[in-house]
């Protein structure tokens, strides 16, 4: 097993001399969406930054909630000294080719902050994929922010799209041996496929530890999963949340010795899904999800301990040159 | 009988390889004949219907490994002698992720892109055909056995050569001679679409080798099925059949750009089909709002639209195999007696032994009649209970009755549950003026001798289903459904959804037959039935189930929330009608003047209720006005399975409500459903990221 290291954010950057950094990240309605780009920049070791400000599917619902929602994020990030033109737009469902372009911009730093907290997997995944695998970038971090709580009041999103595999992660021709799932609050779309797919086993990620209210809500979208099903077609693997480096052990071993195929479908927190598109991106699994088109205005509510760190975690990806997570 | 096995726990069942034998066990082949010849038949065919109407089922028919399943159990393939020698090959749109196409750019603009990448949508998709029907070819070849000579492969070099030196590859399969080489060619250009997008090119453009030979739409796919008959693998008799299944995929759009290339892309594979070309047949699965829409039929580089039986012949499986929302529909009723008992049969298997023909309506029983609907209620003495019930209490429009009337209602409701009937009937009766009119009320006179709300047949029949509904919410009870008749009513004429009510109903009936002693179990297998509170129960937890479904599907918060206004709406007009002036108001009628409005927000609101409709959550049909020379007008209904949920009976009797377009815009305003995906009202304060930036600096 490799040591990646991983942690609070300024231990974990303590572990290297002190570098520039190309700050990449998504301003989102979620107060924690600039946590991780607050804190590296009082750290004061940020040298570029872009922001990617990326719109829902239009919602006569939450249409007013999610404006002033962004407008106050964009208020706090210019009181913080943040620059509007860092800021770019983009639709959410925006095709493959834009959202690359957002890695493009980092291409030519030698060190890049990838800040998941509020990207949408749809444009984290092949982001990530472009920046692991670019040449020319030999630091690779990515951030994490834990919110206080989420939305309770409502569905976190709607209007899912149909099951299909995420932009640039149609995986090859060859069926997968095994499905690994991470599972989250919410599992329509996925509990279809297992009911529409009798044949495919399932190897669950359930977060664990995990805060619990969350625990309540994930193991309740585990009993409707399952629910009218063989239990022979689930393996439940307990993953702590926040542990991309034991997510990726977790998924390694599934795949095993000699090495079976994986397919994917990351419904569970964002990084367990790094750890599933790391390994994806080296074996061209195919990664399925069913993509909301609206999310709900406090998908999530403030930062975890009302504290920057404590909540920011921070994982090395590259180091020096080195790609902590080859298989 | 095993008290552990649920005949209907699996509903779908898919296309792949490892359905096959389910599929074979399962499929209804008798009664589905009307849809499958046409099938196996020349000229394109299109397969219309809702999720889960038995589409893929019909067009798996045409894969061979579906033949081979056959074989192996010893069953006969479900198809006429005279018509089993064909080739199929065919392209799943949303498996081959053919319209990811749209995720790339050629980098030069929109304008380009809009220009070029159909070609490349036209490329993908003649290789991922020809692909298939190489391998089709080749797995009938070696199955003599069971595909007689369909296929002789002796001459395999002959056809690799002929094929190779076809102009419509553009010099693209040059220097192929073996059958290897040839796979293998094809196999990288599919390889390489499969690269571009998922994002994985370094260029920013696909390399000369690929941008010189883009091939025409369906051209080298009729050119192999004409080498095939060159080299005599396949005789000119045997017919080539593709098959384009989800063609709807090509319409989810959800920015301009996406919008206008999609609709290209389907251009394209229009143009595919209206060249009626001999040497190939096409057969397209869509669900209807991926072929209603008339925007969606024009072809590329014409003006020209396709159209029904000129370039293709169309097959609504929902309107005219099942005849959705018919009272009677004898396919249907086959279909759905049918599943039920292959469905009993192959998983109770030797168990089974020999079970009596058309169970499912051994098991659910008798259709209930409106009596039957009422016997739960406790008849009462009570005169303020009874007023209660029959809404003459002060309450409801108390005051307006006179005392005889009172009596006389009070009466006939004292007669048992049938009187309990009357009585509500009655009391609808003496609130309605007897013409349009008349403003005099018959409760204004005496209760007359006669018994009009009785003897006048279809005012009664017409009538019964509210009557039912107002007396047991006023008692504080539940419209209750069961027999097999209500269940096949429920299903709206899709098996998806009747095998949906009886998963939940023989759910249900295990659960109780566990909590019972051995000897007090019921064996269904041998005419034993279901009880009709367990079906009940079963068919109201099938439809908030089916409702809770509806987000599964893509734009379904937005129709879950529509039907959930919709149906408490017509559910509270329903009740609140007490003269029973609208026995039909478990829907609405719009005016087609109003509704074909090219305003946006009627184009937006057209396009939310067609989609509504493809998805099978509401059913449309035409019909005329009540009021003569005011045109056509189009009715909507909840798909059945949702009326237990609102508490509506299912049943089509009479005109629906007759709304304006204001007030369906109302409803959809404060159920705060957005209609158009495409309205981007939020001020955008930044700029778009310029692709590259790095080369532009």
């Amino acid at each position: 097993m490799k040591f990646r290291p991983w942690g609070a954010l300024e231990w974990t950057l303590s572990l290297s001399p002190k570098k520039n950094w190309f700050f990449l990240g998504a301003l989102g309605t979620e107060q924690r969406s600039i946590a991780s780009w607050k804190l590296l920049r009082e750290c004061g070791v940020i040298s570029a930054e872009l922001f990617a400000e990326i719109y829902d599917v239009f919602s006569d619902k939450y249409y007013h909630r999610n404006a002033a929602a962004l407008k106050e994020r964009k208020d706090e990030f210019a009181k913080l000294g943040g620059n509007y033109s860092s800021i770019f737009n983009f639709d959410l469902m925006s095709e493959l080719f834009q959202i690359n372009g957002i890695a493009n911009k980092a291409l030519q730093s030698k060190s890049v902050v990838l800040d998941i907290t509020s990207f949408p997997k749809r444009f984290f995944f092949p982001i990530l994929r472009a920046l692991a695998k670019s040449p020319t970038i030999s630091n690779l971090l990515i951030t994490y922010t834990s919110p206080a709580a989420y939305a309770e009041d409502a569905p976190l999103y709607e209007d899912i799209e149909s099951w299909k595999t995420l932009p640039g992660f149609g995986g090859g021709d060859s069926k997968a041996d095994f499905w690994v799932v991470s599972v989250g609050f919410l599992v329509e779309s996925l509990r279809r496929y297992v009911g529409d797919n009798p044949q495919d086993k399932m190897k669950l990620l359930i977060p664990f530890p995990a805060p619990l209210a969350a625990l309540r809500r994930t193991w309740q979208s585990v009993a409707d999963l399952e629910q009218g099903h063989e239990d022979d077609r689930f393996d439940k693997y307990r993953v702590d949340t926040l542990d991309i480096s034991a997510a990726f052990d977790r998924i390694t071993s599934i795949a095993g010795m000699p090495e079976r195929a994986l397919a994917f479908a990351p419904f569970g927190p964002k990084p367990t899904s790094a750890a599933m598109c790391l390994y994806a991106m080296q074996r061209d699994s195919s990664v399925h999800y069913s993509q909301p088109t609206v999310y709900h205005p406090d998908y999530s509510k403030g930062i975890k301990n009302n504290s920057l760190e404590s909540a920011v975690s921070a994982y090395w990806i590259k180091h020096d040159g080195e790609f902590l997570y080859a298989i | 009988m095993n008290i552990t096995i649920n005949p209907f726990q699996q509903l779908y069942f898919s296309d792949d390889t490892q359905s096959e034998n389910n599929y074979v066990e399962l499929f209804s082949s008798e009664v589905l004949q009307t849809a499958i010849h046409p099938i196996f038949q020349g000229g394109n065919v299109v397969l219309s219907g809702t999720q889960g109407c038995g589409k893929t089922m019909i067009l798996s028919l045409l894969r061979p490994e579906t033949r081979i399943a056959y074989w192996k159990i010893g069953k006969d393939f479900p198809v006429n002698k005279q018509m089993r020698n064909f080739v199929s090959a065919g392209v799943n749109l949303t498996r081959s992720r053919i319209a990811d196409i749209v995720q790339v750019t050629l980098h030069r603009g929109d304008e380009i892109d809009e220009r070029e990448l159909p070609f490349y949508f036209a490329d993908f998709f003649n290789y991922l055909v020809v692909d298939d029907l190489i391998k089709s070819v080749e797995t009938i070849g070696k199955h003599p056995e069971i595909f007689d000579s369909t296929v002789v492969l002796s001459n395999i070099d002959n056809f690799v050569a002929t094929v190779a030196r076809q102009d419509c590859w553009f010099g693209y399969l040059d220097e192929i001679s073996t059958l290897e080489d040839l796979r293998r060619r094809i196999s990288q250009r599919i390889d390489f679409y499969r690269r571009w997008v998922n994002g994985n090119l370094i260029d920013p453009e696909p390399p000369e080798e690929i941008r010189s030979t883009k091939t025409n739409i369906g051209e080298p796919i009729a050119r192999t099925a004409d080498c095939l008959r060159e080299a005599g693998i396949i005789s000119d008799l045997v017919p080539v059949l593709i098959r384009v299944d989800q063609i709807e995929e090509l319409h989810r759009a959800f920015t301009d750009r996406q919008r206008k290339l999609l609709l290209l892309f389907r251009k394209m594979l229009n143009r595919a089909f209206a060249s009626r070309d001999a040497r190939v047949h096409y057969r397209a699965g869509t669900r209807r709002y991926g072929w209603t829409n008339p925007d969606y039929l024009g072809v590329w580089g014409s003006e020209a639209r396709l159209e029904n039986r000129r370039d293709y012949h169309l097959i609504d499986m929902d309107e005219e195999l099942f005849a959705r929302g018919e009272t009677r529909n004898s396919i249907f009723e086959r279909f759905s007696i049918d599943a039920f008992q292959k469905r009993v049969e192959y998983y109770f298997k030797s168990e089974a032994g020999v079970l009596k023909p058309h169970l499912a309506k051994s098991i659910f029983g008798k259709h209930p009649n409106a009596v039957d609907r009422i016997v739960q209620l406790q008849e009462s003495k009570d005169n303020a209970q009874i007023d209660r019930a029959l809404g003459v209490d002060s309450a409801a429009d108390g005051g307006s009755w006179s005392e005889d009337w009172r009596n006389f209602l009070r009466n006939l409701y004292k007669q048992g549950h049938e009187g309990m009937l009357d009585a509500v009937l009655a009391a609808a009766w003496g609130r309605q003026t007897g013409g349009a009119r008349s403003k005099r009320q018959h409760r204004e006179d005496a209760p007359p001798i006669e018994a009009p709300w009785k003897e006048r047949k279809w005012w009664r029949k017409e009538r019964l289903d509210l009557a039912v509904l107002q007396l047991v919410t006023r008692c504080q009870q539940r419209f209750m459904w069961w027999g097999y008749d209500d269940i096949r009513s429920l299903s709206g004429g899709n098996i998806t959804v009747f095998l949906h009510i009886c998963h939940r109903i023989w759910d249900g009936f295990l659960k109780n037959e566990s909590s019972l002693p051995e000897q007090r179990r019921t064996n269904l297998l041998n005419g034993g039935a279901i009880d009709r509170n367990i079906q009940a129960a079963g068919i109201l937890f099938a439809s908030n189930e089916w409702f809770n479904k509806l987000p599964e599907e893509p734009g379904g918060n937005a129709r879950k929330n529509f039907v959930e206004r919709l149906g408490v709406r017509l559910n509270e007009d329903m009740i609140k009608d007490i003269r029973m002036a609208y026995p039909g108001g478990n829907g609405i009628s719009l005016a087609q003047t109003e509704f074909n409005s090219e305003v946006e927000e009627v184009l937006d609101l057209r396009v939310f209720l067609r989609e509504a409709v493809g998805y099978g959550v509401l059913f449309e049909s035409e019909h005329s006005s009540k009021v003569k020379s005011s045109g056509r007008r189009l009715k909507y209904y909840l798909n059945p399975i949702l009326c237990p949920r609102f508490q509506i009976p299912e049943a089509r009797t009479k005109e629906p409500y007759y709304w304006r377009l204001d007030e369906l815009f109302d409803l959809i305003r404060k159920a705060q459903i957005t209609i158009s995906k495409l309205k981007k009202p939020m001020v955008r304060s930044n700029s778009s990221l310029p692709l590259f930036p790095d080369l532009d600096d």
